[in-house]
């Protein structure tokens, strides 16, 4: 890597060689550079629960509700039709757009998950929910599934 | 900090050393800073799911983190929240979350629940957040890791 020269005294008391020290902090660098590229990164799943509080906005349009359900197989249905993660995205963008037409009105997810369901399913159908950008989101445990 | 300095006989300025590596240490220090007080709240027993469409978690003072760990041998979650775990009766932990929500309209709890934890004991967790913030984010990691 560097080629410059180095001056050594004479008595051979060798001097501090920054050459070497420069080659291995490109390479300790290169190193962190390469494995942080490929981490895994902590992230988050922004969503609204419904408030507890009365709504003061009594203008406020009815909200489109959409119920999505999880067995404790990890099986989602929507509208009682078995569907997986993309058809789920492509379901809430649809859904999305439909609000966006209608003048942003709010959409409201309901989750209703079998008390033994897997909360890594659910939580794929939250990822589905954030792609299409939408956020509020209630859950419901079922014993009936 | 280090103490160092160059031939001022000779005129020449040499490679100071000892500057280096006191901006290395203060880099180090600045590093490590801003690392543990995320590290502190994290919980090594909750594996998070996986969800490619979440957003990146940005630090936030008016964030705060509630780890629900799934005890699979006695089929038991736990909450553990600022370092104290909560099981069975999460009044306190209510009353705790409150207190902190009081008078900060942008308080948001991340709840940081192990992929294998069942939907009905995230039901509860989310229940007690519920009853202090209707802000509230799921913890995952971008890709499996």
């Amino acid at each position: 890597m560097s080629k410059k020269k180095h001056r050594y005294e004479m008595d051979g008391d060798v001097g501090f060689q920054i050459a070497p020290m420069l080659d291995v902090i490109f390479v300790i660098m290169l190193f962190f550079m390469s494995l942080a590229t490929d981490k895994v990164v902590e992230t988050q799943l922004k969503m609204t629960l419904p408030s507890t509080e009365p709504s003061v906005d009594s203008t406020q349009e009815t909200p489109m509700e959409e119920t999505i359900a999880i067995d404790e197989e990890g099986r989602i249905t929507h509208n009682e039709e078995l569907v997986d993660a993309n058809e789920l995205k492509a379901t809430f963008k649809s859904l999305k757009d439909q609000s966006t037409a209608e003048n942003n009105t709010p959409i409201i997810v309901t989750i209703s998950a079998a008390p033994d369901a897997k909360w890594d399913v659910i939580a794929s159908v939250m990822n589905a929910m954030q792609a299409a950008k939408i956020s509020n989101v209630s859950f419901s445990v079922e014993d009936e599934f | 900090m280090a103490g160092g300095g160059g031939s001022i006989d000779s005129g020449e300025p040499e490679f100071q050393i000892a500057p280096m590596v006191d901006v290395l240490l203060v880099l180090l220090v600045f590093f490590v800073m801003t690392t543990s007080a995320q590290v502190e709240q994290m919980d090594v027993r909750v594996k998070v799911p996986v969800a490619p469409d979440s957003t990146e978690r940005k630090p936030d003072k008016n964030q705060t983190l509630l780890n629900v760990i799934w005890n699979e041998k006695d089929q038991k979650a736990i909450l553990s929240y600022g370092g104290r775990d909560y099981e069975g009766d999460f009044e306190p932990l209510v009353a705790l979350l409150q207190a902190k929500a009081e008078g900060n309209e942008k308080f948001e709890v991340i709840i940081r629940g192990d992929k294998n934890t069942p939907a009905r004991e995230m039901a509860a967790a989310i229940a007690v957040v519920s009853q202090a913030t209707p802000k509230v984010s799921f913890a995952t990691v971008n890709k499996a890791g």
